[in-house]
């Protein structure tokens, strides 16, 4: 796909044209954060909004997928002639996504756009929604993308445009056929990428990796998760060290990028029937009870382990990829710090003693 | 079952014709679907009662007929309760067919030993119905059937034409007789294993029921000496929305309702928690 430069100039132009021909949402910092961690959220800006517009260091607390998979909606209305849906299609762009939650849509769009058919709701969503990426310059304490097979920075794919800053303004790279449109709306304001400004990335890149090399160093892992469980896949004791302090609250499962859990809800409101859906979390006790009173994962460690088993083995299986992109919002929402990395040098450290 | 651009959150209607009782917590349902309405034996619906809720059954009348088609429903809670009180010409919505079916063509010039335990019977009724369908293909069908008491005992109306089924041969038991009416086993549904002849080199095995008869019956099976491929067994979890996305029947790294609902016990045998 093609590259360009924009200048500083003529980049404010391209947001407020984004902005007023789509929902544009981009980071907006509430707090600093001096000593706490900062407020930053995705806000819709309007053309006269733009110019306050930064790039953000890492990624936001919202994982991504709200856009996509929100935490409550129709899914089905029947039965009546004309649904009457309300919902909006103007697009929507989001600015400032990073190469975790660009890895996480790739889990939800395996999961809700292939096997036994798409699922329409996100599937619209998805399609009226363009992804401008820029590459990580920072990092936060619980950022390991780099211990979950990713990078800081976006690579190849999942991207529409990706955005690098330069001294004298931006380098643009298109992801995308959607991506080349919104170029191609304004061309007259793109000129050619300089040469060498991939060297220029990767540099950067290489700076912030080794941020998060040094960050995880006590993390990084030795053995294969095969090897870990040659002796018991289950590592029963060792999980329930692991879950002891859960207090059950699944607040890792609703800030997982990539978890898409959802619990169907019978209504017949206003007039009509509907199914809405709700986002669902597997460590909730009665998440797997069938009727009868049966429950295959009565304990909170066999609910833990459960979803590192989804996340790390299950995905790789099914998908050929991990489900835990490395984000590390479930580290940073945990009220008890439960850590998947450090869950993790537990079970290896512990699975094989000497 | 392709579900392409159709919205799959949307249910079916269907008109009631019938409900009537089989036990004492038991119903069959008889529905008729607005559209024609296909599906393989052994893959199962979600069974809406508008506004109420829904919850997955397996179709327990023949596949061949696809105008109307029957489910028999056990009342464990809320939206099971209703089912039961559905009357004659009520509407209620079905999604689906969902999940793999039982595959028959695996089962052809074999001796097909069927093993149900209490409202389980229910999805192997459709099965037998298919398997009858094309009966010369089969080396033999023998179902083995147990429920806790004679009144508990699904399609007591349907058992005396069975009997005279050419090929099918049926074994049947109690777990317990207070009442004495009962002049076949008394004991639980494994002890048939031992009664039926079946040619175990040339066999398979299916079996559907509450969880700790099909671990039981499983373990029989095994001792038996049925292969663990040729033991298939309908492992019925907490299927939701039916597609393999909403998460609810995990089980290792498949989902129920996609990958199953049937499945060998060779697949899943090293998954905890598969009967619980």
């Amino acid at each position: 796909m093609q590259s360009f430069h924009i200048t500083k100039e003529h980049w404010a132009e391209f947001l407020k044209s984004l902005s007023s021909m789509s929902m544009l949402y981009a980071p907006k910092v509430l707090d600093e954060g001096i000593g706490v961690d900062p407020q930053v959220v995705y806000h819709r800006y309007l053309p006269e909004d733009v110019g306050n517009i930064k790039f953000p260091a890492y990624r936001l607390r919202q994982p991504i997928k709200t856009f996509f998979f929100a935490p409550e909606n129709v899914v089905s209305t029947f039965w009546v002639e004309k649904p009457d849906y309300n919902e909006s299609t103007m697009p929507v762009v989001i600015f400032g996504v990073k190469a975790c939650d660009i890895n996480a849509i790739k889990v939800l769009d395996k999961m809700f756009l292939e096997g036994v058919g798409q699922d329409n709701e996100y599937a619209s969503k998805r399609q009226r929604t363009l992804l401008i990426s820029s590459d990580c310059t920072d990092i936060c304490e619980y950022c390991s993308c780099n211990l979950a097979g990713g990078s800081p920075c976006v690579t190849d794919s999942g991207y529409d445009l990706n955005i690098t800053p330069l001294e004298d303004g931006y380098i643009v790279e298109v992801g995308s056929e959607p991506g080349m449109h919104l170029v191609n709306q304004k061309r007259n304001i793109f000129r050619e990428a300089p040469v060498g400004y991939k060297e220029m990335q990767k540099s950067r890149c290489a700076k912030v990796v080794a941020m998060l090399e040094k960050s995880n160093f006590e993390y990084r892992l030795k053995k294969s998760r095969q090897d870990v469980q040659k002796n018991g896949y289950y590592l029963t004791d060792l999980w329930k060290q692991c879950a002891e302090d859960c207090v059950e609250c699944s607040g890792c499962r609703f800030s997982c990028p990539s978890c898409y859990c959802f619990l169907l809800e019978d209504t017949g409101d206003f007039g009509k029937y509907q199914k809405v859906r709700h986002w669902d979390s597997c460590q909730y006790k009665g998440y797997g009870r069938v009727a009868g009173g049966g429950n295959p994962r009565q304990q909170k460690h066999e609910r833990l382990r459960n979803f590192h088993s989804c996340k790390l083995d299950y995905r790789m299986q099914n998908f050929g990829f991990y489900g835990c992109t490395g984000c590390g919002r479930c580290i940073e929402v945990c009220p008890v710090k439960i850590d998947i990395r450090k869950t993790l040098v537990k079970l290896e450290n512990g699975s094989n003693p000497k | 079952m392709e579900h392409k651009n159709r919205n799959m959150y949307m249910p079916i209607e269907c008109i009631v014709q019938d409900n009537i009782v089989e036990t004492s917590n038991i119903n069959t349902v008889f529905l008729k679907p607005k559209t024609d309405f296909h599906f393989r034996t052994g893959q199962f619906i979600e069974f809406t009662i508008p506004g109420v809720g829904e919850a997955p059954f397996t179709p327990s009348s023949s596949p061949l007929v696809t105008d109307k088609f029957e489910v028999t429903i056990m009342k464990v809670g809320r939206v099971t309760e209703r089912i039961h009180a559905l009357k004659k010409g009520d509407t209620i919505g079905i999604r689906g067919p969902f999940g793999k079916g039982y595959p028959i063509e695996k089962y052809y010039g074999k001796d097909v030993l069927i093993l149900g335990g209490g409202v389980g019977l229910a999805p192997l009724r459709s099965l037998l119905l298919k398997l009858l369908s094309e009966v010369e293909k089969f080396n033999k069908i023998v179902l083995c059937y147990g429920s806790r008491s004679p009144e508990d005992v699904v399609y007591k109306r349907l058992f005396p034409e069975w009997k005279n089924i050419k090929g099918l041969e049926i074994l049947r038991s109690v777990d317990r007789c207070p009442s004495g009416k009962w002049d076949e086993t008394v004991g639980l549904v494994t002890c048939l294993l031992d009664k039926c002849e079946i040619e175990l080199s040339n066999s398979v095995a299916i079996v559907c029921g509450p969880p700790i008869m099909m671990k039981f019956g499983t373990k029989k099976l095994l001792e038996l000496g049925h292969e663990p491929e040729n033991i298939y067994l309908s492992m019925e979890k907490n299927m939701s929305c039916g597609l393999g996305k909403c998460g609810h029947c995990q089980l290792g790294p498949y989902f129920v309702c996609k990958d199953g609902p049937v499945f060998t016990y060779e697949e899943i045998k090293n998954i905890e928690g598969i009967w619980d």
